[in-house]
């Protein structure tokens, strides 16, 4: 083998191997997630779209007050929360990060964020302002919520936190909904918005009754060596569930991204129990009493 | 001389360069443990009647999450996660993260509340970590990321931070130096806690600063509208292991 056709040789193995690491993100995208690795990882967005995020993320971005000079994007295909959408990054004047926001591909909001802390610049406000605050932003993103949310004092969060759980025909999807962080001054921290599809509703749902019988056969099975009051039924609701792993290790390490119309049976632990396991939540899938997963309070 | 044989003779020099680059990163990373202690036990047979997945899972997250940090992390669960193996290893940790059933306990001794959580140990006996015992034997020594991924941990009245020479301040820029603490406030569900870590994770593995991942991880998707999470250390640190270093680009 002469030299040329060494090096024609050693190229085209390059040439292969740049292809293969190109094209490796989009072809890993539908790949489930797995505990340990990333979430996220990007894919390619022409320029046409990263055009239209960077012009849409603007708009957010001056409805919001959010700060920036300049800005960039990335799509993201997110295995762990199933779904794909545009991140624009906030750069200031220093070229330091500010603000992120995420724009579902039909350029809705997912997600806006100030980043950095701040105690706020004016009094705190109280629970009532809030909510009437939290409400303004909401609007000002161009989303739309009703009935009352669930608020409450967080630290974490920079003052207050407010949330409107998602409800399709009386029923809860707990997860979806809106979800806005204010600084204790009322100002715009953070902002969150989820929808998952859901599966189509059981022709004929089971009862109440029939899934706290399922939860607790469920649980006297799984608890056997503890008494038959360690664990104690505490309430069963209704609502739409990301099937998940928690009494399943085979399952995918992500919750499902399609929910399901299922009862979440809770129960609370007593005695000696109670000290590794607060509460336990069962969900019982509403078309066929099988177990959709659940939940534990350590 | 061919081409092809200049090839072959760069070779050598080539897998010298990189055995030397990686034997290089082993020593630096060498410096910087990571422990992470993750109670299996409590909350799998024989203890509770079921295998919990989630703690496995939140146990391989933080693992590869602490050695992208440039850690070298070692877990320990089962009889490795004891109270004494933990006060043996955190002398020389630099990072540490521990899934666990906590609280604000009482000891008995000093007649006052101190935030702990409760070792593994392999059985249903599960002795308490009190801040107080992690605090004697760090004596003050810098920490970088720590992680109580428990209930109480970050309560107001928490004494962990403390107990890893953190102090309860939110720093925007550098004085508090290269430190970051954070876990959850009051009784918390353990799927909203692994939606909070696997966002934490995801968003520090895409260099985002440990406050800005804080802030991505505090707007998902929690299933109780009531989560909540704290945090306290240096919003602007990358999370790297070791002493200070520099992200250009983090907010």
């Amino acid at each position: 083998m002469n030299t040329t056709r060494t090096t024609r040789l050693l190229l085209l193995n390059l040439v292969a191997l740049a292809i293969l690491v190109a094209i490796a993100p989009n072809t890993q995208g539908a790949d489930p997630f797995v505990a340990g690795g990333r979430s996220t990882r990007a894919v390619a967005v022409s320029r046409g779209q990263s055009d239209r995020a960077l012009v849409r993320a603007a708009e957010v971005s001056k409805a919001l007050g959010l700060p920036g000079a300049t800005r960039n994007v990335a799509r993201l295909d997110d295995r762990f929360e199933h779904r794909t959408y545009d991140e624009v990054t906030s750069f200031d004047g220093r070229g330091r990060e500010v603000a992120i926001t995420r724009l579902d591909l039909d350029g809705r909001v997912v997600m806006a964020l100030v980043l950095g802390w701040q105690r706020g610049h004016g009094p705190a406000v109280n629970s009532a302002a809030a909510e009437r605050l939290a409400a303004k932003h909401v609007a000002a993103a161009g989303l739309a919520v009703s009935g009352k949310p669930t608020i409450h004092a967080s630290a974490g969060a920079g003052g207050w936190s407010v949330t409107w759980t998602r409800v399709v025909d009386g029923i809860a999807v707990p997860g979806d909904g809106v979800r806005v962080t204010l600084w204790s001054d009322g100002s715009f921290h953070g902002l969150a918005r989820q929808e998952r599809p859901l599966a189509a509703i059981p022709t004929s749902p089971i009862s109440d009754a029939d899934a706290r019988s399922a939860a607790e056969a469920f649980i006297a099975r799984r608890f056997a060596g503890y008494g038959s009051d360690a664990l104690r039924l505490d309430s069963a609701e209704l609502a739409w569930l990301a099937s998940n792993d928690t009494w399943d290790a085979g399952r995918p390490d992500a919750p499902e991204g399609t929910l399901r119309l299922g009862w979440i049976v809770r129960f609370e632990a007593t005695g000696a129990l109670a000290e590794r396991l607060r509460l336990v939540q069962v969900w019982v899938n509403a078309a066929d009493r099988s177990i959709l997963g659940g939940d534990v309070a350590e | 001389m061919s081409r092809a044989r200049s090839w072959r003779r760069s070779i050598p020099p080539l897998l010298a360069a990189v055995l030397l680059m990686s034997l290089a990163g082993t020593a630096v990373r060498a410096a910087y443990p990571a422990s992470v202690d993750v109670n299996k036990t409590a909350f799998n047979p024989p203890c509770d009647g079921d295998l919990n997945a989630i703690v496995p899972k939140m146990q391989q997250a933080a693992v590869a999450a602490y050695n992208r940090l440039g850690h070298v992390t070692t877990a320990f669960t089962g009889a490795g996660f004891t109270r004494a193996n933990t006060l043996k290893r955190t002398i020389t940790d630099w990072g540490y993260y521990v899934h666990s059933h906590g609280d604000y306990y009482w000891h008995a001794a000093d007649a006052r509340r101190y935030t702990g959580f409760r070792e593994d140990s392999g059985d249903c006996s599960q002795a308490v970590i009190y801040s107080k015992d992690i605090k004697a034997k760090r004596a003050g020594r810098q920490s970088n990321l720590v992680f109580i991924s428990t209930c109480h941990a970050s309560d107001a009245v928490t004494t962990m931070p403390g107990a890893f020479a953190i102090a309860k301040t939110k720093e925007i820029v550098g004085t508090q130096g290269p430190e970051f603490y954070t876990g959850y406030i009051g009784v918390q569900w353990d799927t909203d806690e692994w939606i909070f870590e696997q966002r934490f994770w995801n968003a520090l593995a895409n260099n985002k600063s440990v406050g800005a991942a804080f802030d991505t991880a505090m707007l998902g998707n929690f299933a109780h509208a009531g989560f909540d999470a704290d945090w306290w250390g240096t919003y602007h640190w990358s999370g790297r292991a070791g002493p200070w270093t520099v992200c250009s680009t983090c907010s």
